[in-house]
């Protein structure tokens, strides 16, 4: 073997003789060099702890005890001595062969990339951010347009009179006929709802959230957001989670995954389950509510509100303490559209492996429950408390639809409101308790694997009464101010 | 008379002896700061005054060749050069630590509000004030 190179960079003679101590210590294969490892162990790497650990036995007591010296000679964690002894090498070289020009120019990036970071005009940015990517695009046009034109033009007036004809003239046995098509069949239910009404909210609202991201934006937001934040118990960093929840509550729930402290991961495990409705929802709701600017003034009053306090009150209740905010800002960008594109298809693609099955074994099981008398069961079961909260018996199975996917009762809610059975004041109710009523099956199994049973349960346990709760409240205080919407 | 402790030594000492921090500022009058005279940093308010003026916050000369201060005193548009880091909190060090801010580097106050915005070499970091202030810094001129 050649002799080594000379080191460019030698490190400070006591981390050397520390580097050379366990090197001479470190008796076992490994797939890195000695040196290299050696370096790991002083910065405190944890998969070279657990590398060391398992092959050296007896030995790492001794590793142990020489980092712990150096670091007591330094008097700082050497991770931090290292990292510091990089950036000046780093530095040194840079210095050689980099210039800069004395001043930065200062574009229209740059200016409306500070702007967004400001209270002012960042907050009103925010708000057109929201008008036209959440209300416009994703309600006015999604769910409104899109979906009109799906609906109605393909399956009810094209796909489903056809199924249903061929269903009927091909197969004898109604109860075949019924678990594929008629009024609660896999084509025209199941299929109709994920392709006609959620697929085109969910796209639009994937493809939004993608320009968002990839323009450098969910930065600033975190940054803004951080102090309101900071009062539910949580930090900046939880903007991403949380607005990723308007698009799809069980994606947001895995991601929610990457911050920090349990209490944190709880809190926004509870807010998503709870207040943050799904893209599904939103858009069905903002469609339903579109024509009545109150209603719908009202609805997003009364969510922020509880999220507010519920968040608040979890942060008080829950044991831990929120972590410091930091977060590397980016310059604001113009989105590549073909990274844009193929970014919304992953998550389309996503959504539709993981909605489809939902939607048709849903179509299944109402379809079994009907069969076995099963589901008018819970129907009257649930008509109480729908008629306690001010709402037609013809909402009960739409909360029941709500629990097998959010999004399908926020179809079932749609078909309702398109149908005109709901009085203004009804809708305003239905949105708000549909929105804060229990999580989907999907979302609650990511609960359960993500936080644990207990903590699922209890999150459920808790929003079911609440949501109830909560609509009663309206309900009553509705009829007592007299307020027809 | 008051007795106010500063915030950087933790000396403790009387308003009616301390000079006002900055003689030259054209705001002195207004300026509430007090010049510790232990360390000789100027965060020592020497009274309470009311609104949100911005004569309150730290002056962009505040400690222009002092000790190393926290970087939350520096005003916007102030540049600080890092010379440590508080190291008592092992996770906070290790997000400065990735993030780029190490002691050498030059720093820029780009905004303190709802955040702390910093410039870093080319690039924009953002750090709320708790952690903002496990940096220290020695006051550059900015040209």
């Amino acid at each position: 073997m050649a002799a080594a190179p000379p080191l460019l960079f030698p490190y400070p003679p006591v981390l050397e003789e520390a580097v050379a101590a366990i090197v001479s210590l470190l008796a076992a294969e490994y797939p890195l060099a000695p040196r290299a490892l050696a370096l790991l162990l002083l910065a405190d790497d944890a998969e070279a702890w657990y590398l060391v650990a398992a092959r050296e036995g007896e030995r790492v007591e001794q590793v142990r005890r020489i980092v712990q010296e150096t670091q007591d000679r330094l008097g700082e964690p050497l991770n931090y001595t290292l990292l510091r002894h990089y950036h000046e090498a780093a530095a040194t070289l840079a210095a050689d062969v980099v210039s800069l020009p004395a001043r930065q120019r200062q574009g229209w990036g740059n200016r409306l990339g500070a702007w967004t970071m400001r209270p002012w005009p960042g907050l009103p940015i925010l708000g057109l951010v929201l008008y036209f990517g959440l209300y416009q695009a994703v309600g006015v046009f999604g769910a409104g347009t899109v979906v009109d034109f799906l609906e109605s033009r393909v399956f009810e007036a094209w796909l489903n009179p056809w199924i249903n004809s061929l269903v009927c003239s091909s197969i004898p046995w109604p109860w075949l006929q019924e678990l594929l098509a008629l009024d609660y069949g896999l084509v025209t239910l199941g299929l109709r709802y994920a392709v006609a009404i959620i697929l085109p909210i969910v796209g639009i609202f994937f493809l939004v959230f993608s320009l968002i991201e990839d323009s450098g934006y969910l930065p600033r937001l975190a940054l803004l957001a951080d102090r309101f934040f900071k009062a539910i118990g949580l930090n900046g960093r939880a903007v991403i989670p949380l607005v990723l929840g308007f698009g799809c509550d069980t994606m947001a729930t895995v991601v929610s995954r990457t911050l920090e402290t349990r209490q944190e991961r709880v809190i926004a495990t509870l807010l998503l389950a709870l207040a943050i409705p799904c893209s599904a929802q939103l858009g069905v709701i903002l469609a339903i509510l579109s024509g009545r600017p109150l209603a719908l003034l009202l609805w997003a009053g009364i969510v922020l509100f509880i999220l507010l306090l519920v968040g608040y009150l979890a942060a008080r209740v829950l044991p831990g303490s929120g972590r410091g905010f930091y977060m590397d800002i980016p310059p604001l960008r113009w989105p590549r559209l073909g990274n844009v594109l193929a970014k919304t298809l992953a998550r389309i693609q996503w959504y539709l492996l993981e909605v489809l099955p939902f939607f048709l074994l849903a179509s299944t099981l109402i379809w079994a429950g009907r069969l076995t008398g099963l589901f008018p069961l819970a129907v009257r079961a649930l008509t109480p408390l729908t008629t306690a909260i001010g709402l037609p018996p013809a909402m009960a199975p739409v909360f029941l639809y709500g629990f097998f996917r959010r999004d399908y009762g926020a179809a079932g809610l749609y078909d309702l409101a398109a149908g005109g059975a709901l009085t203004g004041t009804q809708m305003l109710v239905a949105a708000t308790t549909l929105t804060l009523f229990v999580p989907c099956i999907a979302q609650f199994s990511v609960m359960l694997k993500e936080r644990g049973w207990r903590t699922a349960l209890g999150i459920v346990l808790f929003i079911f009464p609440f949501a109830f709760a909560c609509g009663f409240l309206l309900h009553r205080l509705l009829l007592v101010a007299g307020l027809t919407l | 008379m008051v007795r106010i402790k500063c915030s950087l030594c933790g000396y403790v000492f009387e308003t009616a002896g301390a000079a006002p921090a900055f003689g030259g500022c054209p705001l002195s009058k207004k300026c509430a700061r007090a010049r510790c005279p232990n360390c000789g940093y100027a965060a020592a308010l020497l009274r309470r005054r009311r609104g949100w003026g911005w004569h309150r916050r730290p002056c962009a000369g505040d400690a222009a060749g002092l000790g190393p201060f926290p970087l939350t005193a520096l005003p916007k548009g102030g540049r600080g050069r890092v010379v440590r880091l508080d190291t008592s909190d092992r996770l906070r060090l290790q997000k400065l630590l990735s993030l780029g801010v190490l002691p050498g580097v030059q720093v820029e106050v780009a905004q303190r509000f709802p955040c702390f915005v910093l410039n870093v070499g080319l690039a924009q970091v953002a750090l709320d004030a708790t952690t903002a202030a496990a940096v220290y810094v020695t006051a550059e001129d900015a040209d």
